[in-house]
């Protein structure tokens, strides 16, 4: 690639992101501003910022490379991306997360519960979960970015970890959540015209959409002579029904992302960045749309890229694309876009992918940056002060946490094991099982109290890190807990559930603990529940007229 | 159905496309319902509603 067309792109793309970020730090003033934009974002910035933020380099190199390996199944994970994490999350979370948002004055996912449910206690743990298993995820996705760079501009690793965290880290914590969503809404827009033009160069290479599909056919046999132990079919091709490399797929890959993304706090706290249900109908059309591109494109070209370097490509000629990337699932999409894409767009691909990271990251710096300024040092703990600069102080300790764990994570883990995109799925499972029954309640059922609301938070974090710990083997192996315990790699033996992800078992749990446990507590006082639940009607559908008006200040909470 | 096999990878691969169909029904169907009041009372104002 020419150095100084790429030097020239990247320069453009950074100036516009500290004009970005400058515009976010003129206007951030006060904590609500860094924390929920004032309430005031644009539909298009609020769309593309959700979007953006869930769809990382996790998705485009980590998941793209997973369904080189896989193959198009992971098609199923797009679909539920858009149906539940737009349709049903805007439509049927977002709205009532929006107003009861308003009602209480939160600012932070964990503070929303903790006001709703009248605990501090609760939104400390909620905090601290966040704060203590987002640095895992932060980590993964600095490390896509990071290899991607590294790869692309044979530059050292640490070196390019390093200068990414120190530009997100700026407008991050210059700029709040506004100098997040606007990067975000840039970063996005990039992200959508990358993705397209990656997907329309790869059709036309490889002979047109149909032609391509069933060139990959064509190399079913191959698959299977390799893969077929484990339950592989073909690309274009689901895997055998209770295999190994089903389970993955299914459990892992498909149920992990596709549900967990209902209880992402650095998602839900988008709702509540918007002043009505307008903003958030016209969302749904640009972050369906926007996921459909963003998601799907990566889990077409991730397979067909084993067209390319089994036929195409001479330098890797007979060697599907695992083969030809050596081994290594995270570089699969990287060494494509260099051998099969000309070189200006191996440019525009690079700020592609950096966008990817960088409006990923800067959410998950804020998200706990804020967990643990604003729901543990002064929600949990009570403790009082400059609210604006203790916020700021939690996100640089969360990018300084995140950036350890990323340059120590490769010593641990093997290339081969495709860590960003289990990192990412470990993430929204653990917070699919932790929070989803009780934000699910909490928005849903006035009768709900705080004793449902602990046990199925409880059972849910407790479970997922279990099974992570002691039965999952792909993370049970890694960690060594289980070895060092019980002299075994997964207490499951050599069983299927030793593939089984840990949010298959724990989600349940948690929400038959949700259910026991709201037998028991005492109840929610009706003039609480009056006051989270105004503007929100009972049974029909939203009334927009009878939207309610932002609250100036929150319900103390009782404990 | 495009050259993928079996039934399941070609129906994920429908599904994706209606489902963002459904999306885009919904926005325009609903881009101009659930504003708040705040902003619907200068309007009515100006055309003399109470």
């Amino acid at each position: 690639m020419s150095p100084l067309l790429l030097s020239v792109v990247v320069a453009g793309y950074l100036l516009i992101l500290a004009g970005l970020a400058y515009k976010a730090w003129r206007e951030t003033h006060t904590g609500s501003d860094y924390l929920v934009a004032g309430r005031q974002s644009h539909p298009f910035v609020m769309a593309m910022s959700y979007g953006a933020t869930f769809v990382s380099t996790s998705a485009i190199i980590g998941f793209g490379g997973a369904a080189a390996v896989f193959g198009m199944g992971l098609l199923w994970l797009t679909f539920l991306t858009i149906f539940v994490g737009i349709f049903v999350a805007f439509i049927f979370f977002g709205r009532r997360t929006r107003v009861m948002g308003a009602n209480l004055n939160a600012h932070t996912f964990p503070e929303f519960i903790g006001l709703r449910f009248q605990s501090r206690g609760l939104q400390g743990a909620a905090g601290l979960l966040i704060f203590a298993a987002m640095p895992l995820y932060a980590a993964v996705v600095l490390m896509g970015g990071g290899k991607f760079i590294a790869q692309i501009l044979a530059v050292d690793y640490q070196m390019a970890l390093l200068v990414l965290t120190l530009i997100v880290a700026l407008y991050v914590v210059m700029g709040g959540i506004k100098g997040v969503m606007y990067t975000d809404a840039f970063q996005g827009s990039i992200m959508f015209a990358g993705m397209v033009t990656l997907l329309v160069f790869t059709y036309y290479r490889l002979g047109g959409v149909t032609a391509a599909h069933e060139r990959l056919t064509g190399m079913k046999d191959i698959a299977i002579s390799m893969f077929g132990a484990k339950g592989h079919t073909g690309w274009t091709s689901f895997p055998a029904f209770m295999s190994e490399y089903w389970l993955v797929v299914v459990t892992t890959i498909v149920l992990g992302v596709g549900i967990g993304v209902l209880a992402q706090p650095q998602l839900i706290v988008r709702f509540m960045t918007v002043k009505s249900d307008r903003e958030l109908n016209r969302a749904v059309l640009i972050g369906g749309v926007f996921i459909l591109v963003a998601v799907g494109v990566a889990f077409i070209v991730g397979p067909l890229a084993n067209v390319f370097f089994y036929y195409e490509n001479p330098a890797t000629q007979g060697q599907i694309a695992l083969l030809a990337a050596g081994k290594q699932v995270d570089a699969i999409i990287p060494l494509y876009i260099g051998q099969a894409m000309p070189q200006w767009f191996a440019a525009i691909f690079m700020v592609t992918m950096l966008s990817a990271a960088m409006s990923t990251l800067s959410s998950q710096f804020h998200t706990m940056g804020t967990s643990l300024g604003r729901d543990l040092y002064e929600g949990a703990l009570g403790r009082r002060g400059n609210s604006l600069l203790i916020n700021k102080v939690a996100v640089f300790s969360a990018i300084a946490l995140s950036y350890g764990l990323a340059s120590a994570l490769p010593v641990f883990f093997e290339g081969g094991t495709a860590i960003i995109a289990h990192g990412t799925a470990i993430f929204f499972g653990i917070c699919a099982a932790a929070f989803l029954p009780m934000y699910f309640g909490a928005i849903y059922f006035r009768g709900m109290t705080r004793a449902g609301a602990w046990a199925g938070f409880a059972t849910g974090t407790l479970v997922s890190l279990f099974w992570i710990f002691f039965v999952h083997i792909k993370e049970s192996k890694s960690l060594m807990l289980c070895q060092a315990l019980f002299g075994v790699d997964s207490l499951a033996g050599d069983t299927l559930w030793t593939v089984v992800d840990p949010l298959v078992v724990a989600l349940p749990l948690s929400i038959v603990a949700t259910v026991v446990g709201n037998l028991h507590g005492a109840k929610i006082p009706v003039r609480h529940l009056v006051h989270c639940f105004r503007g929100i009607p009972r049974f029909s559908r939203q009334m927009p007229g009878k939207t309610s008006l932002p609250l100036t200040g929150g319900v103390p909470a009782a404990d | 159905m495009f050259g993928l096999e079996g039934i399941a990878v070609p129906l994920g691969f429908a599904l994706c496309i209606l489902s963002t169909l459904a999306c885009v029904v919904y926005g325009v169907l609903n881009w101009n319902r659930g504003q708040c009041p705040e902003e619907t009372r200068p309007r009515r104002a100006a055309r003399g509603e109470n």
